[in-house]
């Protein structure tokens, strides 16, 4: 994506977020409500700035470079990923949950060089010691209560 | 009087350097770097977690555990920033700036030996302020009304437009994403829920650390992940480390290290500022006095310097009001009250008659915690920097594990790992169109304090009768205002003179 | 590949010592189910439920039971912390918790009321069962050592001369300090601005820096530094222990009560079998020497009120603030 198009992306998302809180705060009251019209007005602002810099730009056939993302595959595997993890969390347990989320994770990630067998050995390990890591510090040491769900 | 003071510091020196003593600061200290280390586990938390602990311990050596441990997690936070570009404690997101270019650039080591010697130049700065000057400065601290609060955020958010590499607008818009989202949760004057959109659990809010973790180590995972590389940085012992990081502390930094000291001790004392915000100012100021601007935020030592050496003295700058007054200058400072209270010791303007050889202990104990913080961290140091060693796609998995349980153990809530997980793919994106972690954060950490400090001052002067008297034209607020006049504008200016005397050439 | 092996070992070592540093000082505790019978209740640690950060009030005040808890009750309390704002969040967590008796939790009255009528938090008080209130810090009402307002009198004649003019400091929105100073309003006929501040400590420094003209505080924040302020009346029924040579807001004609109560409470519809059981063991651990002794080191004022009498107060509680926020608070 051009970098131009995503500023455009940008200066729309960042009006609907205006609008969006815009509405909530003409049910406060002041001097509630001072503090975010001044930042609802600074980010309208910032936003037209950018969509009038983006315009010029484009007048002057400046394509101000590419957005560019690399490894896309893994990126979006991590964030789809990461979604569901948070998603089934508290059905499921914490410690469990992390485990799988951090073995897919330790998985996907190596380059493709690498052989299936050292991949699927090096995420058993790193899954297990980190888990044990996180499960002697927080649960034994700290007593934090994680939400244990169906497994642990 | 005099002599009596005396009597009770040396009591104090000897007192903490009692081999049991000295045994929990080396415990607490090692503790605090590591729980420092770990995003998630603040100074706060770290101490708070601790305090139960010290009920069964004598009063003095009770705090002296929870003060090494406090000074060690201050600058334990260092090393994430430094190593991983991820605050380990919110008071080290100044330090991502140019601690990790220097990591980039192979000088992990020597950038995690600057922040130790500048934590600890802090810490002994704070103290010693402390020490000499609390009961007349406590008072000076008073002066300190909302308004002053408020014009003290906007002069740190002017800290934006010299940090933003790129865009200053998109910088500005960060900034203004950041304290956008800090409104969200209960309203602070009218203590009703507002911009929950139907959703009763968000009366919370957005909790600063699982939002800053999910800024900096989720949108970084995803970077790394982008880089393809094998390793974050090629990484080799650098030899001769010591020498060399004093010698270069030495030509570049004394004036930076005083004057960060100077300004953590000061920004420390003022109840309701704190760490963050005085890490950031004296980077900035360290940036601005600087004649060559622009090598900052690609990794050189002044930066660290300046960031780690504000944070550690807040330390002692936030014990002046609270052992002159009884008012804690900044959080760790009021868990740290909590624990006196348990105790029996109320702290205030009796504390100094009324239990003063505890009182003495714990400070000197902070004046000494230091050396010993600069020996066991410089053996942590090296062990720390090793994980350049592990390959960057395992330590992305390690590091969206401990995220998830830092953002987690915080307030025992999923909802902040949750936080921590949009937060991060929003910075992401962000980070695609020019808009920067640090300018987010900023508005984050500000954004709470400034909107406070604001709506206060415009309950006081409705009462009054006119906003521009109690906003503006108190000796103060004049003075930040032209600081933030001169902060925000100077880089323009700045970029303006140079353009013109090249083009003069 | 050297390197890589190295760091994991290195890696391993770093956990261990971890593990180490941070057991050291805790050690674990092992909990093994056991049969729920109501006799032998309770036969497991009981999970106490604090909505607010480590360290503070409500958690000193908990964990100074706890310290007794285990000769009453056999074992000790699990604690576990809700923060968020202001305890409503850590409300909800208790009025949602498991009913099987073995989940409590620790509140301040009035924030238990005032959340429930803000929608900050989604239970009301009939979301609960009460064990007991163990402790109330009424308020102070203080001006700064050198304002004019030395005594209630002089207050009052200038609010009345000036209405809306004088600021009055409160330590949090809709607080207990909110409640009393609509009292105040009400009961002496005056209106002044009440100024929302960030919590005890900000209350303080805003009025040792003279930044408002009064302030409605906590008793624990006010005695320490009591020569730096005038005490122009305590909210309570007669002269607190800690301030005997304050009058009270009675004394002068003006029927203000308010104060901050310490509860202990269940969710609603755990067995009142063991509620009974529950209040009977905090009140066995109150009554001892000891534990007074504690109390008062750590600077809260004890004050016994059982389960039932806690409900009613807060009833009459909840209409009365209702009343002064309808009249005072803007919508």
């Amino acid at each position: 994506m051009a970098l131009l198009t995503a500023n455009a992306f940008l200066s729309a998302s960042l009006l609907v977020v205006c609008g969006i809180f815009l509405a909530e705060t003409t049910k406060l009251d002041y001097p509630s409500n001072v503090f975010p019209y001044l930042l609802v007005a600074l980010i309208a602002i910032f936003a037209l700035t950018i969509l009038g810099q983006t315009l010029i730009a484009r007048r002057l056939s400046d394509d101000g470079g590419k957005v560019r993302v690399g490894n896309p595959g893994k990126v979006v595997t991590i964030v789809i990923t990461s979604l569901i993890y948070i998603a089934v969390i508290e059905e499921i347990g914490y410690y469990f949950t992390t485990g799988i989320y951090l073995l897919l994770l330790a998985f996907v990630l190596p380059p493709k060089e690498m052989p299936v067998r050292k991949k699927v050995v090096n995420a058993i390990i790193l899954s297990v010691m980190v888990i044990l890591l996180i499960f002697g510090v927080f649960e034994i040491a700290l007593q934090v209560p994680t939400p244990k769900g169906m497994l642990l | 009087m005099e002599t009596s003071v005396v009597d009770l510091i040396v009591a104090g020196f000897i007192n903490c350097l009692a081999p049991y003593h000295l045994l929990l600061m080396v415990l607490g200290v090692a503790g605090g770097i590591i729980a420092g280390a770990l995003p998630g586990i603040t100074a706060t938390m770290a101490v708070a977690l601790l305090v139960p602990i010290t009920f069964v311990m004598e009063p003095a050596s009770g705090l002296v555990l929870l003060g090494a441990i406090w000074s060690g997690a201050v600058y334990g936070g260092s090393n994430a920033a430094i190593l991983l570009n991820i605050p380990g404690t919110p008071s080290s997101i100044a330090t991502t700036f140019d601690g990790y270019p220097m990591t980039r650039k192979g000088e992990a080591d020597v950038a995690l030996l600057t922040s130790l010697i500048s934590s600890a130049i802090g810490g002994v700065v704070g103290i010693i302020v402390l020490l000499t000057l609390f009961a007349p400065l406590a008072e000076v601290s008073l002066k300190f009304g909302k308004p002053e609060y408020f014009w003290l955020c906007i002069f740190g958010l002017t800290t934006i437009s010299a940090m933003s590499s790129g865009n200053v607008v998109k910088g500005l818009a960060g900034g203004a994403i950041g304290l956008l989202i800090g409104t969200i949760g209960l309203d602070p004057a009218a203590g009703v829920p507002r911009f929950t959109f139907g959703y009763q659990p968000l009366v919370q809010g957005i909790q600063l650390v699982p939002a800053l973790i999910g800024f900096f180590a989720f949108s970084q995972v995803l970077s790394l992940v982008e880089s393809n590389e094998r390793f974050i940085a090629s990484y080799r012992q650098t030899a001769g480390l010591v020498s060399k990081t004093v010698s270069a502390l030495k030509a570049k930094c004394i004036a930076i290290l005083v004057r960060s000291s100077v300004i953590g001790t000061v920004i420390g004392m003022l109840p309701g500022a704190g760490g963050p915000i005085a890490s950031i100012i004296a980077y900035n100021e360290a940036r601005r006095w600087d004649k060559d601007h622009n090598k900052y935020g690609k990794g050189v030592v002044e930066g660290v310097a300046a960031s780690e050496s504000a944070n550690n003295a807040v330390i002692g700058g936030s014990l002046i009001p609270m052992m002159g007054l009884g008012i804690p200058g900044c959080p760790v400072a009021a868990v740290v009250m909590g624990g006196l209270l348990a105790h029996g010791i109320i702290p205030g303007s009796k504390l100094l008659v009324e239990s003063g050889d505890v009182a003495y202990t714990f400070i000197t104990s902070l004046l000494v915690v230091n050396f010993v913080m600069v020996v066991v961290g410089y053996f942590m140091l090296r062990l720390a920097a090793n994980i350049l060693r592990v390959p960057a796609y395992y330590v992305g998995p390690i590091v969206l594990a401990l995220s998830s349980i830092g953002s987690y153990a915080l307030s025992n809530s999923i909802l902040d790992v949750t936080v921590m997980i949009l937060c991060g793919i929003l910075a992401y994106l962000c980070s695609k169109v020019g808009i920067d972690p640090g300018p987010i954060s900023l508005g984050l950490v500000l954004g709470p304090i400034a909107e406070d400090a604001l709506t206060t001052s415009l309950v006081i002067a409705k009462a009054t009768g006119s906003v521009v008297q109690v906003l503006f034209l108190s000796p103060l607020s004049i003075l930040l205002i032209l600081l933030s006049i001169l902060s925000a504008f100077s880089p323009l200016l700045i970029a303006k003179i140079k353009s013109q005397t090249t083009e003069g050439r | 590949m050297f390197g890589f092996r190295n760091a994991w070992g290195i890696l391993l070592a770093a956990a261990v010592v971890l593990l180490l540093i941070l057991g050291a000082g805790c050690g674990g505790q092992s909990q093994k189910p056991q049969t729920n019978k109501a006799e032998n209740y309770p036969a497991k640690l009981i999970t106490m439920i604090v909505p607010y950060d480590p360290g503070g009030g409500s958690d000193l005040v908990a964990r100074i039971f706890d310290k007794y808890a285990k000769e009453e009750f056999g074992n000790s309390f699990t604690f576990v912390y809700k923060p968020g704002a202001g305890g409503a969040v850590g409300s909800t967590e208790i009025a949602k918790a498991p009913k099987d008796g073995y989940t409590i939790g620790t509140v301040n009255v009035p924030q238990i009321v005032l959340q429930s009528l803000t929608g900050s938090g989604a239970f009301t008080v009939d979301s609960f069962e009460y064990i007991c209130q163990v402790a109330s810090d009424p308020q102070v009402f203080v001006t700064p050592k050198n304002s004019p307002y030395t005594d209630l009198e002089k207050f009052i004649a200038a609010a009345k001369a000036n209405p809306g003019k004088l600021t009055v400091g409160i330590p949090g929105a809709m607080g207990d300090g909110q409640i009393a100073a609509y009292m105040l309003m009400d009961k002496a006929g005056i209106k002044v601005t009440v100024v929302p501040l960030k919590g005890g400590s900000d209350l303080l420094a805003s009025l040792l820096g003279n930044h408002v003209n009064a302030g409605f505080a906590n008793i624990g924040v006010v005695t320490s530094e009591q020569e730096k302020l005038n005490l122009l009346g305590v909210t309570y029924k007669e002269r607190h222990k800690f301030l005997p040579s304050t009058p009270t807001f009675t004394e002068k004609g003006y029927d203000i009560q308010s104060f901050i109560g310490r509860l202990f409470l269940a969710p609603k519809g755990m067995s009142p079998e063991q509620v009974k059981r529950l209040e009977k063991g905090f009140k066995n651990i109150f009554d001892k020497p000891a534990f007074q002794e504690d109390m008062k080191k750590a600077n809260f004022s004890t004050d016994w009120l059982a389960g039932g009498d806690v409900k009613t107060y807060l009833q009459n509680y909840n209409k009365e603030a209702k009343a002064l926020l309808d009249k005072y608070h803007k919508k």
